[in-house]
């Protein structure tokens, strides 16, 4: 067991290496001279060949590039993702700044359409093509297809303009008002794929002969699914929901900018008008990094979770 | 053999035929799919989308207008028929470009193994690790700071992160193909492993791989749909139902219109291909092609 999480850890190592190499190299695909484009966003006019110069030495752009990433590598890991182009304040104190705002609205979202997708998810398979079932899955395709800053839009017109029943813009500093609409937006299409999934982890572990020999033996059928099959469906849902942080990301990222929520999300999109890359880059480079521990620490806990899995070697 | 197996796809083609227009889910996202390929092939009737007229601003829905007018007096309903020329070409040079180099890339992976499938997979790994959305904003930031604003920049960012989907299906595909026994009998005969690999192996991955891009376009209309929104996508005046979004939401409360229509069609066009997937991976499965 212990090899398992030593080999596992070992594992993780290059792909957040070629996470890190990914991010680091967006600043180099600038065509031409990248040190005269940065002065130029930096300084905002055009920068004279001497200062060019100078420059390039101050940001190290003149060692070659192994050298470079090596050295953003080694800051990176202690946080460190340099100072941004456009506040001159460090890209950490931006990204702590926002993350808050950002954490309240995806945790309250994924709470509330785990929730959901796990009750619509056991009663569509429960009830498999009947009026439920359908339900869910016309429920499930609209959330997919449905472009959820359009749903933000529409929501906002329905409840901000018409009814004036919840304000439409903004963080309202922590008033939970402001909270429903994004959640209801952001979840509707979070949930959908999850419901599906749901369903068909059910689905399966009930076509299984243990359930088989469950009802045979007399047991109701809600303790055939509930303690049976749901038990052991949980863990491809539980995998399935941590490494859908990528969908929480993405959409995190269209809610906050279409109610102008303070987040990461926005905080992305207004770095890239800005041209403050350093920003865009670590916020790459985190989101990538998330993705990969979550993903090593589910791997683990299951070790611990599921006395079936017994790693060999 | 050769006649043999050619003789058996084309049943196969006109079984999957029949199955199309029995399937309901298939049969009606194929209808709003040709609704919508029609209006990009008609646009040009319903009017010009780039004339302006200053004294019809901000109308709402009329016969006249059947979408009402935008803030600078132009048809609505002639921009959001224009949009899905736009949405629907761009999606497709996306996905044209993404399926070759993904399943190439995948198959080479897949078929030849070792470290070469050693380094791809890594690759890989590392694409599906960061966010697609976040890396699309991030690249198309840089490519307009570097290129100027075009919209191969949207094309090329969404590319890069596309691919991987690709990649990733053949090569499970061909991973579980390369030991069947026609491949290791073309082999036995002395055919060259290119030859197997292009003429035998990519062609019997053809099943799940048009399943994937079935539902991948709608993916990659709702990403370029998501870039207009943020601003960053296809720009204005070029009519893309996204950035129609983007720049009609500063009216929703006096002109709704604006936001509500082009919406409705980039959810119709994700729904199409989303049905249509769904409703051909049933067919598919059905006959054993797609695991």
């Amino acid at each position: 067991m212990k090899r398992y999480i030593i080999k596992r850890i070992l594992q993780a190592i290059p792909t957040l290496l070629g996470v890190s190499f990914l991010s680091f190299i967006l600043l180099h695909l600038f065509p031409g001279d990248p040190a005269e484009i940065i002065l130029t966003i930096i300084s905002g006019s055009e920068p004279s060949y001497a200062e060019i110069q100078k420059f390039r030495r101050q940001i190290g752009f003149d060692k070659p590039l192994i050298v470079q990433y090596i050295h953003w590598l080694s800051n990176a890991v202690t946080g460190n993702f340099g100072v941004s182009w456009t506040e001159g304040k460090p890209v950490m104190d931006l990204i702590i700044q926002r993350f808050p705002a950002s954490a309240e609205l995806f945790f309250t979202t994924f709470a509330i359409s785990l929730a959901f997708a796990m009750v619509l998810g056991i009663l569509s398979a429960i009830y498999k093509d009947r009026a439920i079932d359908h339900f869910c899955r016309i429920f499930s395709l609209l959330g997919i297809s449905i472009p959820s800053f359009w749903l933000g839009l529409v929501l906002i017109w329905i409840f901000s303009v018409k009814l004036h029943l919840l304000p439409a813009f903004g963080y309202g500093n922590g008033d939970l008002k402001h909270l429903i609409l994004p959640v209801i937006t952001w979840s509707f299409s979070f949930m959908a794929i999850k419901t599906r999934f749901v369903r068909s982890c059910l689905l399966e572990e009930l076509s299984k002969d243990y359930v088989v020999t469950a009802r045979a033996k007399g047991l109701k059928e809600r303790v055939v699914v509930l303690r049976h099959a749901l038990r052991n469906a949980l863990i491809p849902i539980i995998t399935y929901f941590s490494l859908s942080v990528h969908h929480l990301i993405i959409g995190s990222i269209m809610v906050e900018v279409v109610f102008s929520w303070p987040g990461l999300g926005s905080l992305l999109v207004e770095s890239v008008f800005k041209r403050d890359f350093p920003v865009v880059q670590a916020l790459v480079f985190l989101s990538g990094v998330l993705f990969v521990v979550i993903n090593l620490v589910v791997d683990l806990l299951y070790t611990v979770i599921d006395p079936r899995i017994r790693y060999g070697d | 053999m050769r006649v043999l197996v050619t003789k058996m796809k084309l049943n196969l083609n006109k079984h999957v035929n029949t199955k199309i227009l029995r399937n309901r889910l298939c049969l009606t996202g194929l209808l709003i799919l040709a609704t919508i390929a029609v209006m990009g092939l008609l646009a040009p009737l319903a009017g010009d989308p780039y004339r302006t007229n200053m004294a019809e601003r901000l109308k709402p829905p009329s016969f006249e207008h059947l979408f009402g007018t935008d803030q600078l007096g132009r048809d609505v309903f002639s921009r959001v028929v224009w949009g899905a020329r736009t949405s629907m070409l761009i999606a497709l040079t996306i996905s044209a470009i993404s399926m070759s180099f993904g399943c190439l890339v995948g198959a080479i992976s897949g078929y030849f193994g070792g470290i070469v499938d050693d380094v791809i997979g890594r690759i890989i790994d590392v694409f599906l690790a960061i966010p697609e959305l976040v890396f699309n904003i991030a690249l198309v930031g840089i490519f307009c700071v570097a290129y100027g604003a075009s919209i191969w920049n949207v094309i090329l960012a969404i590319v890069v992160t596309n691919w991987v989907s690709y990649a990733r299906v053949t090569r499970s595909i061909v991973l579980s193909l390369k030991e069947r026994e026609f491949v290791l009998c073309e082999r036995a005969i002395g055919a060259g492993e290119w030859y197997i690999l292009l003429r035998h192996v990519i062609p019997n991955a053809v099943g799940p791989i048009v399943v994937l891009a079935t539902l991948n376009m709608g993916n990659v209309i709702m990403t370029i749909a998501s870039l207009g929104f943020l601003g960053l996508g296809i720009q204005p005046p070029t009519p893309e139902w996204g950035q129609m979004i983007n720049s009609g939401k500063d009216y929703i409360t006096t002109a709704p219109w604006l936001t509500f229509f082009p919406g409705l069609f980039i959810a119709l066009a994700v729904l199409g291909f989303n049905l249509f997937g769904e409703g051909l991976r049933d067919i598919l499965e059905s006959r054993g092609f797609v695991e």
